[in-house]
């Protein structure tokens, strides 16, 4: 009974199911002390027949919350809000550096490796998922 | 008339040659002391320009860059120089972007200064910058930024430029192969 319990920790920490929409390998960048933002990335799968979009993300470590985008215009990158993120039919979306991401504005505290910072995501089919998330040091090569 | 667009674009060659090969200097204040690139003789200068609170496109370039540095021998490590350029010196002081700075890589230098300093220098090296503010309140605002990262030598020449989406492997050797070229 243990085990089986153990094992099902250890899966729903890897993968966050709710419905139609699933979470994987979401993690937090490890920012230096004193920073006052950082981004969160995942990848966020949708098994439904039809387009689900996220409307929001919030977490009791910052005190903003957006979803944001890059968009590289007159050679610049520029780092910009979007009201939802489209998670299409039977896909998924990629929120990684450079690209899509959770934006956390304002933490209310120091990111310290490894600690789980819990990301609540609520999407337009009502569906609302609650990520442990770790933060990480985030390798270039990995990505 | 095929002589003059001739010439026209002989004058366009000669002036991107003297562009590209036309010497800078500039001096600012940095965690390490003022920094002087014309005193950076032997050296390959790694310029980046970003500021202390970007959470995405900064990191990655000084992770990578520190991912890169760690890999070399002491002998290339003691020809380079990673200079980081905040442009937001209304939030970044050479204190907090010390312990910033350090880390990615106890050797990596930041420097900020007056806007008038950062903007001659930003415009000697074709980078651009603007403010963006979307709540409209003093302390909350981005920085829309250039994502390049320059090689240059100590005569402000551009020996390469590495591009945010340069694979790692690339960025690697670029910054190798320049080094070679280092007495």
């Amino acid at each position: 009974m243990k085990i089986i319990l153990t094992i099902t920790l250890m899966l729903t920490s890897l993968i966050s199911f709710a419905g139609s929409i699933s979470v994987e390998d979401p993690y937090v960048r490890l920012l230096p002390k004193g920073s006052m933002a950082t981004g969160a990335f995942m990848t966020i799968s949708n098994s439904s027949e039809k387009t689900i979009k996220l409307l929001s993300a919030t977490t009791s470590k910052s005190k903003i919350t957006q979803i944001h985008n890059h968009i590289k215009e007159n050679g610049m990158m520029k780092m910009r809000e979007i009201p939802y993120l489209e998670i299409p039919a039977k896909s998924s979306v990629k929120l990684k550096p450079g690209s899509f991401h959770i934006m956390l504005m304002q933490l209310r505290s120091d990111l310290v490796l490894g600690e789980k910072i819990k990301i609540n995501l609520s999407f337009d089919n009502d569906e609302k998922i609650t990520i442990d998330t770790p933060v990480k040091k985030i390798n270039r090569k990995k990505m | 008339m095929k002589l003059l667009s001739y010439l026209l674009f002989t004058l366009i060659i000669l002036a991107s040659v003297f562009f590209l090969t036309k010497e800078k200097d500039f001096q600012i204040a940095s965690t390490q002391g003022e920094f002087r690139l014309s005193k950076q003789e032997n050296k390959l200068v790694v310029l980046y320009f970003g500021y202390r609170f970007c959470p995405d496109i900064c990191p990655t370039t000084l992770n990578t860059l520190s991912q890169v540095y760690k890999n070399l021998s002491a002998e290339e490590k003691s020809k380079l120089k990673v200079l980081f350029i905040s442009v937001d010196s209304k939030r970044d002081t050479l204190d907090n972007l010390k312990e910033y700075i350090e880390f990615f890589d106890q050797d990596f230098i930041a420097a900020t200064g007056a806007r008038d300093l950062i903007d001659s220098i930003a415009d000697d090296f074709g980078f651009k910058y603007s403010f963006f503010n979307q709540n409209g309140d003093d302390e909350n605002y981005s920085v829309d930024h250039s994502t390049f990262t320059l090689l240059i030598d100590s005569k402000g020449r551009i020996k390469d430029t590495i591009l945010h989406e340069d694979a790692f492997e690339i960025i690697k050797r670029k910054i190798t192969n320049n080094l070679k070229g280092i007495e």
